[in-house]
């Protein structure tokens, strides 16, 4: 179970202060003050904090959890294939993602969760972030990164459009009474994408 | 497949939002000064990490597309983020435990203050009743809470960090709830019956600030996955001013809940718990 991830470069806790008058200024082929590259350690610092590029959560009404995608209930749902799509925006410095999902499945292992990142500059390009699989039985969240593929991410300058996509499966099971709980819920609570550099 | 054309906007230089420097070119204060500020400012005003709010749908699928109202039961309904609504479902109406709901965001550890804003609801005593019936008194309701927990997940487990819980009526809990059943004081304790302007029974909005705890990040260079968890509980049930049992389990889809407005849209809402919330963290 992943839930985290390294930052590079910490943002120093300490922040540099403005430059004032008489102080040494940098220069092309002179030192560079220690202000500056904690300027620059600030800077990296915050492209790999990253950016919330699309979240998501489910709802408990009365004490019965509605999943974003999944089941609920005192039945067992026909569930095949449910995939759910959020439109984001994806800024050129970022590079990797960040992909936590929180969930939870029932035991048959057919029951499981795939998402993947679409974008649509020459033709359909999708980007799976993650892999198709019964992440366990627990509520619990799990935390998915990696880098971008160089067709996926965003040109220079720019800001584009990009899809998340998100599906849960599960092979069919009959319309049938569930005898556990009407507390009983599977599938997808939250989400969370951060993209960065 | 995407279907719109507006697929590329351009940025600005960055992370320098003024111009780019180029050969030749000298730095002067004014630029370092931009540079530095655009940095500050970015930590500073921080990321919006998790929200959420209302939503509403018809009580039972397709309803709303049966023609002159064949079943005059079905309407579109409000859905909290957590919360009881006017006759959705089949569904427990009041446990003795919290129910809860989270969102998921990342903790940086450089980025430790936060900023949550949220609106939510603890009914009154006379707000709640089942369908069919008129005049009918909760006076258990006034036992109510409402909490936001943050939890960071690292090590194989989670930290938690209460951040706030509003007590419909402190008193009124303190006096009625079994002292087995009742949680311990808080300093983020908030008696909400005490609290000045704020009418009984309706949606009520605040922004909490506050500042992590040091347990919930490892160290400086670990980024954790992030909970945001909501509780909401009536300790004692509606038939009586005593403890819900499993035995009590009420049908939802007659439940009635009166009607209270949004405090920023005026839009009346029948439902309780929590309607909307963002969280932010900055430094």
């Amino acid at each position: 179970m992943a839930t985290t991830r390294t930052i590079t470069t910490p943002i120093p806790l300490v922040s540099p202060e403005a430059i004032a008058m008489g102080q040494a200024l940098p220069s092309i082929g002179g030192s560079v003050p220690a202000d500056f590259n904690q300027l620059n350690q600030n800077a990296n610092g915050i492209d790999h904090a990253g950016w919330v590029a699309s979240q998501g959560m489910a709802q408990n009404i009365g004490g019965q959890i509605h999943p974003i995608v999944g089941d609920y209930g005192l039945q067992y749902f026909p569930i095949s294939n449910e995939t759910v799509s959020f439109p984001f925006q994806m800024p050129r410095p970022f590079t990797k993602y960040s992909f936590i999902i929180y969930t939870r499945f029932d035991i048959d292992p057919t029951h499981k969760i795939t998402a993947w990142i679409e974008r649509d500059i020459f033709g359909t390009l999708n980007q799976t972030i993650v892999p198709l699989a019964n992440y366990g039985t627990t509520v619990h969240p799990e935390m998915f990164t990696g880098t971008l593929s160089a067709p996926i991410q965003a040109f220079s300058s720019g800001c584009e459009d990009a899809i998340l996509h998100i599906q849960i499966t599960r092979d069919p099971l009959p319309f049938v009474t569930n005898s556990g709980s009407n507390l009983y819920w599977t599938g997808l609570l939250a989400f969370s994408l951060k993209l960065f550099k | 497949m995407l279907t719109n054309i507006n697929l590329v906007r351009p940025t600005s230089g960055y992370p320098y939002q003024g111009h780019n420097l180029i050969c030749n070119d000298i730095a002067g204060i004014a630029d370092w000064q931009e540079v530095v500020e655009s940095a500050l400012s970015r930590i500073s005003q921080g990321n919006p990490e998790a929200s959420g709010s209302m939503g509403m749908a018809a009580t039972y699928p397709g309803a709303m597309f049966i023609p002159g109202s064949a079943n005059a039961n079905y309407w579109l309904a409000e859905r909290p983020v957590i919360g009881m609504s006017s006759g959705i479902g089949q569904y427990p109406v009041v446990p003795n435990t919290p129910w809860t709901i989270p969102a998921v965001f990342e903790i940086v550890p450089q980025f430790y203050r936060f900023a949550i804003t949220v609106t939510f609801r603890l009914l009154g005593k006379s707000q709640f009743t089942f369908r069919g019936l008129s005049g009918y008194e909760w006076p258990g309701s006034l036992a109510s809470y409402f909490d936001i927990t943050l939890g960071s997940w690292y090590g194989g487990g989670v930290q938690t960090q209460l951040v706030q819980r509003f007590y419909k009526d402190l008193a009124y809990y303190t006096a009625n709830v079994p002292l087995i059943h009742r949680l311990p004081t808080t300093p983020q304790d908030i008696d909400l019956a005490t609290a000045v302007g704020v009418p009984e029974g309706d949606f009520k909005q605040f922004t909490i600030l506050g500042t992590l705890a040091n347990n919930m990040s490892p160290n400086l260079a670990t980024i954790t996955t992030g909970t945001i968890s909501f509780g909401l509980c009536y300790p004692l049930n509606p038939f009586w001013e005593t403890l819900w049992s499993a035995s009590n389990v009420a049908d939802g889809t007659t439940t009635q809940i009166e009607a209270a407005p949004h405090p920023l849209t005026g839009i009346n809402y029948a439902c309780d718990g929590l309607a909307d919330f963002q969280l932010y963290f900055f430094r």
